[in-house]
């Protein structure tokens, strides 16, 4: 029933002759690509390779007759050089029932750009990886700063690389198709804080090598947004055959949008979307996969299944700064005769920094001396904390907010701070009550989520975040009680040690292989 | 109106409000004569002797006109735990006069409703569209505004506060259809008293627009009224592929204010379903999230059965009702009628609905009717000439890839028409009573089949009709009297 208006080969071969005509008529260089790429389809599909163009097409046709969809999502990425969104094959698909699979791919064999590409797909070099662990790291390679999800990207693709072989790989400027990076992208040393210029070259060019995985593992360990990459990546995990997982850091977008940028929703939405199409989502904490869970139970009413879901916590981690940095974090971010508070977060309002202000004018109101630090940037609508924090500094209190500090220096703030605050409202991880712990000083956090599990074995007061009072009276009880203090940094070093390694390790077992971590205590 | 003038009503307008929430904020105190100033003096000092958020929230409302953002009852709360009584009246006025602002609200007075029953229609009120969610509001309010003491309410002009309906909006809302309700909103109800709930419940009868959920979130979290919700799906985060952008963001400010509510009533099994997983997302957050029930449209029972229509030239009619967008499917639908048509089979494909998004739809039916195939698309129908295509067509299609109730099937099995529908979620649970085929949405050949098997088997064709008429019935009165039961009624106090 599937495609009986395909005919026999003869049939065909009638509409080979004039396709092939058509793309021998192309200027040399087009041409010789074209004709490559025709034959680097013809060998994955596993036919012989033909010399005459029209030898190809009839045996493309002919691999291509029983309808896999997974077939022609591998034909239109490599005849046109881009890897196809749903839409795009899904019209393919239906054409090549009603018409014929080479009718299907008529416009890939044009030789001419999509007018609505950014010019230069035509000559691309179309490669195929096969039975290969592909790792997606565009947004990490190319980004000059660090994020928290750049920071697990990064230190996972690092290991990785050292210890399993897999294929870097980033998406070319329209984000339209991958391409191969330099293993160099997941180098760097340890200690590098992010700065390292760019390892992707910089434009697409004539020379662009895009590489189409088949029946590879395609890993995605950081988050992605953009309007090309997300459609591709969709298609690509529901439809090529390919497998596919990714880390999942939190669905704070969606379930605390009121934190978040306007648009920031939607975004991760289609993010979302696309992951439900992958096989295996490794959750950073009990917390995120709880979250992931709960929006893996609503895609019931779209009728799918969605990923499996496992927690995989990150490691609590941090190497001791240097004796500069002590010396520097001494002299510059502490006041002489008083305990310096430490709070590490950009000033969005999910990280609670105005309760913050407010619990400790009330401490002071109450006679306590400490200085509060914070370190992070300005951030979405963080204005409402600013001018708090300007009135604050106008009364002579001692407040101080750094933009950003070199890793050095901001573990030297931990290390030398009396303890840190991260009273969040919703956290995947809570990477500064991790770094707190792992440098020995306590840290007051909130008592739900990733925090508290963080917490959990030790080093921490736990509070209500929403409570301005709970938040303080946690402040004052560490403020006032030195034999608390000391007990709960006893117990940041009693805690069993987690490493990097540990996490690389565990994740790409459970993204590659689908073996999920032991729970803790087995 | 002269500056003065406008001061003294403002003035007049904020003692009004002021004396409105005395008897909560001053209990006990006579102030039927006290000026605003006494008045709000009075209240800032039982404030800072007793800082209830719930009453902080009050003031500020009679104060501004307008529920405060949750940012600005923090702030206030603040500010009264740091200030003395002068500090806090100025920082209220302050506050309200910055939101004040192109606004007439500060200007109008305030009825404080108490243990009263509010249900937020502010679209189908402002309105004329007629939708999945207008129907539904618009066969709920008629019976519970007959059944029950409720007060429908709207938003202000710039979403900051409740007020009540004109009578032209109220004619929309309770009594559609019977009148003229076009035209566009009046102004009428924009000068009007502001209402603002004190221990009520808020029914949110739609999904809210503009700023609305920057208020709607601490009123629910904060303000001691509770707030319950019909859910109707959680599309646009739950398949953001298949819907415009704007309506995932909008979702998600929705979804700031469901985390606070205390029920949720899912219109299907598949919207309960959906809600239920958000719900299970909060305790990340430190939340519990609202209660998640069932309360299922009623599926229409097909009590028209007669037989197979025709047309004119005596060619089976196929219907698709919906708007054209990618999430409905036309694309497999015209896909699956080519290839039937190829195959030789003889029937006219109609659809209804037309607007929507996007060009493939248009230009793919564009393409085929050049072609030569029969296809019809009609836009704006009314209800009359809705029924009479339901009716005469063969069957309906509707393979959407994702509803949270397929309104399109209910409609056609209550016109005694059998559908072909998706295999799974409220589409499932709509076709499982009787009357209806269901296909995998993504399998054009299963459509194709189903298709071809209802047009070419008049025997399986008059199996499903007997199926719908054998539906068990549900009705409108029957969701309108549960739907009170389950959310509404068991928030509130014992019969006085």
């Amino acid at each position: 029933m599937r495609s009986p208006r395909l005919g026999s080969r003869r049939a065909i071969s009638s509409k080979v002759a004039a396709a092939a005509g058509h793309i021998d008529s192309n200027p040399r260089r087009t041409h010789r690509e074209l004709h490559s790429r025709l034959q680097t389809l013809l060998t994955t599909l596993g036919g012989t390779s033909g010399s005459s163009t029209g030898d190809l097409l009839d045996g493309i046709a002919f691999a291509l007759a029983d309808g896999a969809v997974d077939k022609m999502w591998l034909a239109l990425a490599v005849l046109s050089g881009q890897l196809p969104d749903t839409p795009t094959l899904v019209r393919a698909c239906r054409q090549a029932e009603l018409d014929g699979p080479l009718a299907a791919l008529g416009s890939c064999l044009s030789g001419r750009d999509d007018p609505s590409g950014g010019g230069g797909v035509v000559r691309r070099r179309v490669e195929v990886l096969t039975d290969r662990v592909v790792v997606d790291l565009h947004h990490t390679s190319g980004a000059n700063f660090t994020t928290g999800i750049q920071r697990v990207a990064r230190e996972v693709a690092r290991r990785w690389t050292t210890t399993h072989d897999p294929v870097l790989v980033g998406w070319t400027k329209d984000y339209s198709a991958l391409h191969q990076l330099p293993e160099a992208t997941a180098g760097g040393s340890q200690g590098d804080n992010g700065t390292r210029p760019s390892a992707i070259s910089p434009a697409d060019s004539d020379r662009t090598t895009i590489v189409v995985p088949w029946r590879c593992t395609y890993i995605l360990p950081e988050l992605l947004g953009e309007a090309g990459r997300v459609d591709r990546f969709q298609c690509l995990a529901h439809h090529s055959g390919n497998h596919s997982a990714v880390i999942g850091f939190d669905c704070v977008p969606m379930t605390t949008g009121e934190t978040s940028i306007v648009g920031m929703g939607a975004d991760f939405a289609h993010y979302l979307a696309a992951v439900a199409h992958t096989e295996r989502v490794a959750a950073i904490s009990e917390a995120a996969a709880r979250e992931f869970q709960g929006w893996r139970h609503m895609l019931e009413g779209a009728g799918l299944a969605g990923p499996d879901i496992a927690a995989v916590p990150l490691p609590v981690e941090s190497p001791p700064p240097s004796d500069v940095a002590m010396e520097m974090a001494r002299e510059q971010l502490a006041i002489v005769g008083m305990p310096m508070v430490l709070v590490v977060g950009s000033h969005e309002p999910r990280k609670n920094h105005r309760a913050v202000l407010h619990a400790a004018e009330l401490l002071w109101r109450d006679g306590l001396t400490f200085s509060l630090l914070f370190v992070g940037g300005n951030s979405w609508n963080s204005e409402r904390f600013t001018r708090a924090l300007h009135d604050l500094q106008a009364a002579g209190r001692p407040v101080h907010a750094v933009r950003a500090l070199t890793d050095d220096l901001l573990r030297a703030a931990y290390a030398i701070a009396y303890c840190t605050l991260f009273p969040s409202f919703n956290e995947g991880f809570g990477l500064p009550v991790a770094e707190s712990i792992a440098s020995g000083t306590p840290v007051i956090t909130s008592n739900f989520g990733s925090m508290r599990e963080i917490a959990q074995p030790g080093g921490a007061l736990l509070v209500d975040p929403r409570d301005d009072h709970d938040i303080a009276r946690a402040l004052k009880s560490l403020l006032t009680d030195d034999a608390l203090r000391a007990s709960l940094a006893r117990e940041t070093r009693a805690r069993p040690q987690r490493t990097w390694e540990d996490y690389a390790e565990e994740s790409w077992n459970y993204l590659v292989h689908g073996r999920p971590p032991r729970p803790p205590g087995q | 109106m002269t500056l003065t003038r406008t001061a003294a009503t403002g003035s007049r307008a904020l003692q009004g409000r002021l004396l409105a929430v005395a008897p909560i904020l001053l209990p006990g105190t006579k102030v039927s004569d006290g000026g605003a100033s006494e008045m709000l003096d009075a209240m800032v000092g039982a404030l800072l002797e007793d800082l209830r958020i719930d009453h902080l929230w009050l003031l500020f409302v009679a104060v501004s006109a307008r529920y405060p953002t949750r940012d600005e009852l923090l702030d206030c709360r603040r500010t009264f735990e740091l200030s003395g009584p002068f500090e806090a009246t100025l920082w209220l006025l302050d506050t309200a006069l910055e939101g004040a602002l192109g606004s007439s609200a500060p200007r109008r007075d305030m009825v404080l409703l108490r243990d009263t029953v509010l249900v937020e229609v502010d679209h189908t009120a402002k309105h004329s569209l007629h939708t999945g969610v207008q129907q539904v509001v618009r066969e709920l309010m008629p019976r519970w505004t007959r059944d029950h003491h409720v007060v429908p309410v709207a938003w202000t002009s710039n979403w900051g506060v409740h007020r009540a309906l004109s009578r032209r909006e109220l004619q929309r809302v309770v009594s559609w259809g019977r009148g003229d309700a076009g035209g566009p909103s009046d102004d009428e109800a924009d000068s009007g008293a502001i209402v603002v709930p004190w221990q009520c419940v808020i029914v949110m009868a739609e999904v809210p627009f503009g700023n609305a959920p920057l208020r709607l979130s601490p009123l629910a979290q904060s303000s001691g009224n509770r707030v319950v919700a019909i859910g109707y799906d959680c599309i646009p985060v739950v398949s953001a592929d298949l819907v415009p952008t704007l309506d995932s963001s909008r979702f998600v400010e929705y979804l700031s204010v469901i985390k606070h509510a205390h029920g949720v009533a899912g219109i299907s099994e598949s919207a309960a379903a959906e809600f239920q997983g958000f719900v299970k997302a909060l305790p990340s957050q430190g939340l519990k999230g609202p209660a998640v029930l069932e309360c299922l449209l009623p599926a229409a029972s097909g009590a028209a059965s007669s037989a197979p229509h025709r047309d004119r030239t005596g060619r089976p009619m196929v219907l698709m009702v919906g708007s054209f967008e990618p999430r409905k499917n036309h694309l497999g639908v015209l896909h699956a009628a080519e290839t039937l048509w190829r195959e030789g089979l003889d029937f006219e494909l109609t659809f209804i609905g037309g607007s929507g998004w996007g060009s493939e739809i248009p230009d793919r039916i564009a393409a085929l009717t050049q072609f030569g195939r029969p296809i019809t698309v009609l836009r704006n129908v009314d209800q009359a000439r809705l029924d009479q295509t339901y009716r005469s067509a063969r069957f309906t299609v509707f393979p959407s890839r994702h509803e949270g109730y397929g309104l399109p099937v209910a409609e056609s099995l209550e016109a005694g028409t059998p559908a072909i529908t998706s295999d799974f979620g409220s589409l499932r649970e709509l076709a499982a009573g009787g009357g209806a085929l269901m296909v995998d949405p993504h399998d054009d050949i299963a459509l194709a089949n189903a298709m071809r098997g209802l047009l070419s088997d008049d025997a399986e064709l008059a199996l499903l009709r007997r199926q719908i008429a054998d539906r068990p019935p549900r009705t409108w009165d029957d969701y309108a009297d549960e739907l009170w039961t389950l959310l509404v009624a068991p928030l509130l106090l014992p019969e006085r």
